[in-house]
């Protein structure tokens, strides 16, 4: 019996082949993932760190099946988290949870800051000490100040230093102690000001 | 972005360059640069010119470059193969630090090691127990192969 293919005279089966292996990938990211997950906490709890080195060799496919599939979410969905995660792969690094940094929810709270009033502020410098160029160059710059130190940064060039990290480049102070305290200020006067409504 | 700011790290080197060091890219590759340092003054180095490679990664300056002698040291902080121990390196890096201010730090770990945190243990052992032949055998070290 003639083929669907003979048919109409073409060749599926590479294609075929093809949706098979990209399929698979899918699949083995989570269940590698899913795995790294439940494995990981055996060798942090002997020496306070993840080592990809003590994974078996068994593991070895799955693991290159992992660095294929964040090799192409980093470089066809541009997921910066994928990169990071394959540089931790790549490095056998001790931090491969990436939960040193802040939330986007906090770098989308930090103060925003236009350049005309940079002068006012007394840490701010003329340059963002991550790309070093000067702020007033860019055509529609969007600086911050960070909330502990005011030391000011392109959102472009702190957010990504933020994800994965929680100190000030220029001081290394941590950007998340004020925050507590100003959430705590403003807890407090709202307080007061219900006493006063209270009395008036 | 991590070339954009090799690049101006670069110009800004050629416009200011550092005393005692250089630094420049080796081929066509801005991510790969040579770096060289004058051995400090005060220092069993003095007199010797050091080479380095920097390597940038992708994201740099998000992470820091790769530093390591290629001209032979004696060190407490350096070992053979060049791998510097330096915390600004690992984990105290900050995308505010640049090559230049990078060499700058390790000038002065030249000058003053740091042994108690050493990356080769029986140099760091000289260098607390007997400072003088720690100094001549850096000093011989250094005529014979930065000089």
């Amino acid at each position: 019996m003639a083929t669907y293919e003979d048919d109409h005279n073409i060749t599926l089966a590479p294609q075929r082949q093809g949706a098979e292996d990209s399929g698979r990938e899918h699949q083995s990211l989570f269940s590698v993932l899913n795995s790294f997950m439940t494995r990981a906490p055996q060798p942090a709890a002997a020496d306070g760190s993840h080592d990809f080195s003590a994974i078996s060799g068994a593991d070895s496919a799955a693991v290159d099946a992992l660095r294929n599939s964040l090799r192409v979410l980093s470089s066809e969905a541009g997921s910066t988290l994928a990169h990071e995660l394959m540089e931790q792969l790549e490095n056998n690094s001790s931090d491969f949870t990436g939960d040193k940094g802040v939330s986007d929810a906090f770098i989308d709270d930090m103060e925003r800051v236009s350049v005309k009033d940079l002068k006012l502020i007394k840490t701010a410098t003329d340059t963002c000490a991550i790309c070093t160029n000067d702020f007033g160059n860019d055509q529609y710059p969007l600086l911050v100040a960070l909330p502990t130190c005011k030391h000011v940064f392109d959102l472009e060039c702190i957010g990504p230093w933020l994800k994965f990290n929680k100190t000030c480049p220029l001081c290394r102070s941590d950007v998340t102690v004020k925050k507590k305290l100003e959430i705590a200020k403003n807890y407090e006067s709202e307080e007061e000001e219900e006493d006063w409504e209270m009395y008036g | 972005m991590s070339l954009k700011r090799i690049n101006k790290e670069l110009s800004d080197l050629g416009r200011d360059p550092p005393s005692s060091c250089s630094a420049g890219p080796v081929g066509d590759d801005l991510y790969h640069w040579q770096a060289s340092i004058m051995g400090p003054p005060d220092s069993p180095y003095a007199g010797g010119v050091f080479f380095l490679s920097i390597h940038f990664p992708t994201d740099y300056p998000f992470k820091p470059p790769k530093i390591a002698f290629t001209t032979k040291i004696y060190h407490p902080n350096i070992n053979s193969n060049g791998n510097i121990c330096l915390d600004i390196l690992k984990d105290q890096w900050s995308p505010a630090l640049t090559i230049s201010k990078v060499l700058l730090s390790i000038c002065s770990l030249l000058t003053d090691a740091n042994p108690d945190d050493p990356l080769v243990p029986e140099i760091a052992h000289i260098y607390k127990q007997d400072r003088s032949k720690y100094e001549a055998t850096a000093k011989e070290w250094t005529k014979k192969y930065a000089v």
